[in-house]
């Protein structure tokens, strides 16, 4: 139907209806100038037909079809086609043909289109163009209606060209530019995005764990070394032990101001354990200060005070620094692990933009008979080696490592070990000073859990500082049996020393020190090589935006290439 | 054709993916913003206050949420008869341990407590242990002390968690129904110390201020007793109401004057203003498998009472704040009763021909005191010479 060539012969009958058509178009649509005249003499009519015939023909014979659809009118082209129907009316033969006119003839076929139903040019014409007088007005109301109308003629013109073959190649090439752009921002806004996670992760949530962890260390370092402090007696020998609670505090103390600042809610249930924390801190210690201060003075009430300062660790600072402490923690581990998930939606739009470029080949190449389009096979590799790209960015070198795994990462389970062990041994001087001696299978079943955690961690991944802590479990162990069989012969001073005594290389709290030194070292090291691998991802999340907004962009560009040539052959 | 619509319907899906999307952010948003304009947390901080906690387990009660448990301070004390056999007859497992496990208080001052100069364990009780390990092993040091709270001191005997306990003990007949007792070692009197900075004490603070005294002691039923008006603060040890005293959580303590003499000699901004409203007698609880350890005990301070051991470990801890005190007498009884029928009537227990023993036990042991403190009142004191104990003690011995 919209062959352009067949277009001009088979207009040349069908003219001798045009004109009444535009006659008849005319009469209701007129104003009272014209509807006299259209009740006027048939001869009248027919030297105007006369003349029109003549000025139409003409016109078909000279205008390509395809301007018909092209919609192109010069700008007024209604002021004009107005002038032309009062000229019709009037019943003069125009000197000057114009296509203006010939456009705005077009513009009224509707009641004309019943009139002639043989005609079929004129009929699909009704179909596609022309106000369709009574719906847009039955919609809108008349008096918009007569706004919009041309803006709604011109809707539909366009909406036309589109069904052109030019208008066809032009929307596709429209929406791919636009999907593959679409696409590209996407992942550039995703990869952005998860940027920034790496970067909160790095700065706050990560060493917010840390410090929650540092911090329940602390505090049941703090409580243990101050309990064994009292049961030394001697106040010179305390020294160390004084020294070692000092620090503890601090570090605590450093420890949830830290973590504090990884809260952005204040109601999270994290800021009340920082707050519990921070808030009977002082109070715990001032229990301690009041402790020392009745022991210097040989008061016994000191015991009764460091009970209290004792209990309240127990039952109200400790729960709260554990519960910040999982917390944390499991907010870390989860963060990391969503970020270790591929970017579904941005790769799917890349995908879904190569399915469209391949299917428009395709189309192509059954429309055109040409087998390859340079520029949109340019533009699908592109788009292929973005998708790749972020496949094996955001997913490869990340994936074995316990970082982002799903795996308990490292740094976790040395953290939970180091914190077993502080437990184990604050149970152990604690019972001794209260002279409640630990069940003994109870100490010996913690020490075995504890190698085989260690050992679970070592064959993970090997390291000195974890065999070193091995050694010292098991001299730990060693140390304490010496103490147990000091206690079964009612030697309690030389079980005291056996369990204190750091200077002593056999001693139960050298062997301790010695553990939680190689598990802290331990812990530093595999927490800076997770922090690398955050740090390396984040600098592998930059270059992936950039260089997918840079191929995506090409690819845009390859696809106005590859579509260029086809849309010149209609020019 | 279809190629093109299936590219379109896709987009179309997302678009209508997206349009949610923006939609649920919009709804989203629109919730959030009214509570911005204020800060909750500054609310939370300005009803922050930094109470000092009380100590473990204590808790406040008032005296009248419980009617008292009946008076059963004057109650039977005979014990089982010293007899002639040795430390292994009598007591073979603890013989064969080498020590015996002794429950002791790691606070309560003059009584037992721990030395911070030499980190050991010290006091009237402890010796008192080591006087009885000496008599065992012959060796004082043949002890291992474990701290028992005063609540689980009867549960520490029945579970054998320790062979003996030495913990101001005050006999009672509900003690008695599950544990031995051994003659008294101590006698004490009850005694109101108050807080008093300055110097300045006034008794009428008794009268409306929150009272300290140990839960489950017997002090707490007199107080329930004599004063149902007033708040009592339960603690789960006596050195924990000098804490709760010197952190304004009470202004009165209710207890034993060897306590308070402990607590008066920590801290001198206390002051002791009423004396003798009770007679405690402290004895040695063991448990009632083990009746040889009771002999072996009763033996031990019929030796320290001879050879003077008592009075020098007196005189040690209490002289300075309690002058004069004597070692209470003890009472034999029928061994069968003691064993069999624990709780029966204390006529039936007593000797005959000495119907007075009850009552002549009671002066003898407040009359040392008296010159003591301020205020002290002797209800009971019937003026007996303070020799009537020796020969009661010459009495017993020639049992």
């Amino acid at each position: 139907m919209s062959d352009p060539t067949s277009g001009t012969p088979q207009a040349r009958p069908d003219d001798a209806r045009v004109a009444p058509a535009l006659a008849a178009s005319s009469t209701p649509s007129k104003p009272p100038t014209s509807s006299t005249s259209s009740d006027s003499t048939d001869s009248a009519q027919q030297r105007v037909d006369d003349g029109e015939r003549h000025f139409l023909l003409h016109l078909r014979r000279r205008r390509p079809r395809r301007s018909r659809f092209s919609g192109r009118t010069a700008p007024g082209g209604e002021a004009l086609a107005e002038a032309f129907e009062k000229h019709a009316a009037s019943a003069t033969a125009s000197q000057t043909p114009d296509s203006a006119s010939a456009t705005a003839a077009r513009e009224h076929p509707e009641s004309a289109a019943p009139e002639t139903p043989h005609d079929a040019d004129l009929r699909v014409d009704a179909l596609e163009i022309g106000i369709r007088r009574g719906r847009l007005p039955r919609i809108v109301g008349k008096r918009l209606a007569a706004k919009l109308g041309p803006s709604a003629t011109y809707l539909r013109r366009s909406a036309t060209f589109l069904l052109t073959s030019p208008g066809r190649l032009s929307a596709v090439a429209l929406i791919l530019i636009v999907a593959i752009l679409a696409s590209g921002v996407s992942m550039w806004q995703s990869t952005s995005n998860r940027q920034k996670q790496l970067t909160h992760i790095s700065q706050l949530s990560e060493p917010m764990a840390n410090s929650s962890q540092n911090l329940y260390a602390a505090l049941t370092i703090a409580d243990a070394s101050a309990t064994t402090a009292f049961s030394r007696g001697t106040l010179s020998s305390n020294q160390d032990l004084d020294n070692q609670f000092d620090d503890v505090i601090a570090k605590a103390s450093m420890s949830a101001t830290r973590a504090a600042t990884g809260i952005s809610n204040v109601g999270d249930p994290a800021m009340q354990d920082i707050a519990t924390v921070q808030r009977l801190l002082p109070v715990y210690t001032g229990m301690v200060e009041t402790a020392r201060a009745n022991a210097r003075q040989g008061n016994p009430v000191s015991i009764a005070y460091l009970a209290s300062a004792s209990n309240l660790m127990q039952a109200q600072i400790l729960p709260a620094a554990k519960s910040l402490y999982e917390s944390t923690s499991t907010t870390n581990s989860s963060q990391q692990r969503a970020l270790s998930l591929p970017p579904w939606i941005p790769m799917s739009g890349i995908a879904a933009a190569i399915l469209m470029l391949l299917l428009t080949q395709w189309w192509l190449t059954r429309r055109t008979g040409r087998l390859l389009n340079v520029g949109l096979l340019g533009s699908t590799v592109l788009m292929s080696i973005a998708l790749l790209g972020v496949v094996i960015a955001t997913t490869a070198p990340w994936q074995d490592s316990a970082v982002f795994g799903n795996t308990h990462s490292n740094v976790e389970s040395l953290n939970e070990i180091r914190i077993d062990a502080q437990q184990l041994r604050a149970d152990e001087t604690l019972g001794l000073v209260r002279r409640q001696p630990a069940d003994a299978q109870n100490f010996s079943q913690s020490i075995e859990d504890l190698l085989e955690k260690l050992n679970n961690t070592a064959n993970l991944e090997h390291s000195d500082d974890i065999d070193a802590a091995i050694r010292a479990v098991y001299n730990w162990e060693a140390g304490h049996n010496l103490m147990m069989e000091h206690l079964n012969t009612g030697d309690y001073a030389g079980a005291v020393r056996v369990a204190t005594d750091v200077n002593n290389s056999s001693s139960a709290a050298t062997a301790f020190n010695e553990l939680d030194d190689s598990l802290r070292s331990s812990i530093a090291q595999s927490r800076q090589a997770a922090r690398e691998q955050i740090d390396d991802a984040r600098s592998a999340t930059a270059a992936i935006a950039l260089i997918t907004i840079m191929l995506t962009v090409l690819a845009a560009i390859l696809v106005v290439v590859g579509f260029r040539h086809r849309l010149m052959e209609y020019l | 054709m279809t190629a093109h619509n299936a590219v379109s319907n896709q987009w179309h899906r997302r678009a209508v993916i997206v349009g949610a999307a923006a939609a649920a952010a919009l709804t989203v948003s629109a919730c959030a913003p009214d509570s911005l304009a204020e800060d909750p947390y500054s609310r939370v901080i300005d009803s922050a206050t930094g109470d000092f906690p009380l100590p473990p387990g204590a808790y406040y009660d008032e005296a009248s949420s419980r009617p008292p448990a009946d008076d059963d301070t004057a109650v039977d004390l005979s014990t089982l008869t010293p007899d002639s056999k040795t430390p292994e007859e009598r007591i073979p497992e603890i013989y064969q341990r080498g020590r015996i496990i002794v429950g002791v208080d790691q606070s309560l001052n003059l009584l037992s407590f721990r030395d911070f100069s030499t980190g050991d364990l010290a006091g009237f009780e402890v010796s008192l242990a080591q006087e009885i390990a000496r008599d065992i092993f012959g060796n004082p040091d043949a002890v291992e002390f474990r701290y028992v709270d005063s609540t689980e001191r009867t549960d520490a005997i029945v579970d054998g968690d320790v062979d003996v306990v030495l913990r101001t003990m005050t006999v009672t007949k509900t003690r008695r129904e599950r544990a031995l007792f051994s003659a008294p070692y101590l006698t004490a009197r009850a005694g109101v110390l108050v807080s008093a900075p300055g110097g300045d004490a006034s008794p009428e603070e008794m009268k409306s201020g929150r009272i300290c005294v140990s839960q489950g002691s017997t002090i707490e039923d007199l107080i329930r007793r004599i004063l149902p008006n007033n708040t009592l603060l339960l603690v789960g040890n006596w050195s924990d109401c000098l804490v709760t005293l010197q952190n304004n959580q009470a202004e009165v303590v209710v207890a034993d004057d060897t306590i308070l003499a402990g607590i008066n000699d920590q801290d001198p901004s206390t002051a002791i203003v009423q004396r003798g409203l009770t007679l405690e007698n402290y004895a040695a609880g063991v448990s009632k498998d083990n009746p040889g350890l009771v002999r072996q005990i009763n033996a031990t301070l019929e030796r320290m009472a001879t050879d003077g051991t008592w009075q020098s470990l007196y005189d040690t801890w209490f002289g300075p704040f309690l002058p004069g005190g004597t070692q209470p007498a003890p009472v034999y009884g029928n061994d069968a009763d003691i064993l069999g029928i624990p709780a029966g009537p204390d006529a039936t227990q007593m000797p005959e021909g000495r119907p007075t023993d009850g009552r002549a036990q009671s002066s003898q042991a407040g009359e040392p005191r008296e010159p003591g403190g301020p205020g002290g009142s002797e209800p009971g004191t019937d003026g007996s010479t303070s020799s009537r104990p020796t020969t009661k003690k010459s009495e017993a011995n020639n049992q």
